[in-house]
């Protein structure tokens, strides 16, 4: 612990450091490690397997397909392809598909989702 | 054994492989517990809640962030949880640490021994920065890790961290004669 007089930030965090690892943890209980152990095998059930995410890969992958594809059929107008013209599309489809209203919701919906997902892995990580 | 392989076991329902796990951080959980509360039999049992709790989630453990960061997590909310419990039970009753309970005259004598020194100087913390320096210079936690832990912001946690080693210097300087322990600021 050659602590040297006026010492800057740094050299003050590593003495403290080395006094901290010099002194060690507190010593635990004799007992702490058993009884912790006897409670979790007189109570507790096993782990519980790892949650799945709300939502799987492929699911965002659909989700993020479905707008693009509707603004690229949206967009085209008339000009479907040959081999979408047997499924016969309602008039307006085009433009119901870019609405503002229709993209801006679909945009909402899935930002809303993507925070639930992302505040849900973040409890799990620090709380549970 | 790893730690990662330990973690893996456990979920698979092995419980020599948590057996591991408490054996390995014990004592820097029972730290923790004790920065918070500074009482042994409370520290004690906020540890074991921390196990147990631990063992229950482990599957919850996603892996963003260290395990033992999540693991001291759940040890200091679980000791807050018990600070909590005691001051409703208490009325706001001050527990007085018990290394200031020691009497400093033999503290003194004793300056040797740098942990009942360091004890000393932690005690005279409050018991929020005596828990946010012990995570950062004995368990090695980076402010952010600390974050974490503790839901303080990093500002919060550096001004804590600030504020605390200038008063550790000058506990430590007042009990450690033979050493010179001075901060330079700026």
């Amino acid at each position: 612990m050659d602590a040297p007089r006026g010492m800057t930030g740094p050299e003050a965090d590593a003495a403290l450091r080395d006094l901290f690892r010099a002194a060690g943890p507190l010593p635990a209980p004799k007992d702490l490690e058993a009884r912790a152990l006897g409670r979790i095998a007189a109570g507790a059930p096993a782990p519980i397997p790892a949650e799945r995410p709300l939502l799987p890969r492929w699911a965002w992958a659909v989700g993020l397909a479905f707008p693009v594809a509707a603004w690229l059929i949206g967009t085209r107008g008339s000009a479907v392809p040959a081999w979408m013209e047997h499924w016969n599309m309602p008039a307006r489809t085009g433009q119901l598909f870019t609405s503002p209203w229709l993209l801006l919701g679909v945009a909402g919906g899935t930002l809303l989702l993507a925070l639930h997902v992302w505040l849900d892995r973040r409890l799990f990580t620090t709380f549970r | 054994m790893t730690e990662a392989e330990a973690i893996a076991r456990c979920r698979a329902g092995d419980h020599q492989a948590f057996a591991w796990i408490v054996h390995t951080y014990q004592h820097l959980v029972y730290t923790v517990a004790m920065r918070v509360l500074r009482h042994r039999e409370e520290a004690e049992e906020a540890a074991q809640d921390a196990f147990v709790k631990a063992h229950r989630n482990l599957g919850g453990y996603a892996g963003g962030a260290k395990f033992s960061t999540w693991l001291y997590a759940i040890a200091y909310h679980a000791a807050i949880s018990k600070l909590r419990a005691r001051r409703t039970a208490t009325n706001d009753l001050e527990v007085v640490p018990e290394a200031l309970l020691a009497d400093e005259a033999t503290a003194m004598h004793d300056a040797q021994d740098r942990r009942q020194v360091l004890e000393l100087a932690l005690a005279r913390l409050s018991p929020e920065d005596a828990t946010v320096v012990s995570l950062f210079y004995l368990a090695e936690q980076s402010v952010e890790e600390i974050v974490t832990v503790t839901g303080l912001s990093a500002s919060n946690v550096k001004v804590k961290l600030h504020r605390s080693r200038k008063k550790l210097f000058e506990v430590l300087q007042a009990h450690l004669k033979e050493e010179t322990w001075t901060l330079h600021e700026g």
